[in-house]
């Protein structure tokens, strides 16, 4: 993580667990101030935004009617550092947290509820990278025409 | 006292002028949690300004833009805010912010309530 945020990738959070000790206060303040550097590049001139940046479209996926991964763009793999044949065919939960899994298994049930209508909502979801860092994401989730 | 509110982040009410909330255990607070506290909470002052404490002991954590929409719109209608925290990680967390996000309105930093009301009666 330190590595990371050094050689300016500040995209990446340290996964949080229950235990309540010293360490886990530094992942905590590692993660906030990871979060705030990251702020602070956005600002190249005298900025006052009603909200917080969002950063949008760094990973694509495309999942077929099984929620499986078809194909994804090059951000995607990059940021959660696997190979091609670890990214296509696998079931997208597979690259979530365990929290994020369990949220994207209910918005599974909620599309599925919906049959062939349209669906569209905003999750924010937690990825887990290979080099045991998560990826935060505010994910748009949309059904396709065709 | 009078009634409490209560939603899944966190529980509500007003005792001896000071409007007390408690978050629940092991809750996020991410910026939708935030909205629909600060709702809640001014939904329970009706329109009143009102001294806040607020016990973060189960916090597990927080991000960017729930920070920066509480230091702003989460202090609408307080006159002081008063953080009830339990060392380490909800202090951490609570330092961070404080120090960070910047409330406008006087807020202080406590890991006893006993200090906390005391410090919010004065401005009631």
């Amino acid at each position: 993580m330190i590595l990371e945020v050094a050689s300016g990738n500040f995209s990446y959070r340290i996964e949080r667990s229950r235990h309540n000790d010293q360490l886990e206060t530094i992942i905590v303040l590692l993660n906030m101030m990871a979060e705030e550097i990251r702020e602070s590049f956005h600002h190249f001139a005298l900025i006052n935004p009603h909200e917080t940046y969002k950063q949008i479209a760094q990973m694509t996926f495309i999942l077929d009617d099984q929620f499986y991964v078809r194909n994804f763009n090059s951000s995607a793999q990059q940021l959660l550092g696997l190979p091609f044949s670890e990214l296509s065919g696998a079931p997208f939960e597979k690259f979530l947290t365990i929290d994020s899994a369990e949220l994207w298994k209910k918005e599974i049930g909620e599309i599925k509820k919906l049959n062939e209508s349209p669906y569209y909502q905003t999750l924010r979801l937690f990825f887990a990278s290979s080099n045991s860092l998560t990826v935060p994401a505010l994910c748009s989730v949309s059904s396709l025409v065709l | 006292m009078n009634k409490s509110l209560s939603n899944e982040y966190a529980t509500f009410w007003i005792d001896d002028g000071i409007l007390h909330f408690i978050y629940h255990a092991e809750v996020v607070v991410d910026l939708l949690a935030a909205e629909k506290v600060v709702a809640d909470r001014l939904k329970c002052q009706e329109d009143k300004y009102y001294p806040v404490f607020c016990d973060t002991r189960g916090v597990k954590d927080t991000d960017k833009s729930a920070r920066d929409y509480l230091a702003k719109e989460g202090s609408i209608l307080t006159s002081a805010v008063a953080f009830l925290v339990n060392p380490p990680i909800s202090q951490a967390i609570i330092d961070f912010y404080v120090r960070t996000s910047k409330p406008i309105t006087p807020t202080q930093i406590f890991t006893e309530k006993y200090d906390a009301l005391k410090f919010l009666k004065t401005y009631r």
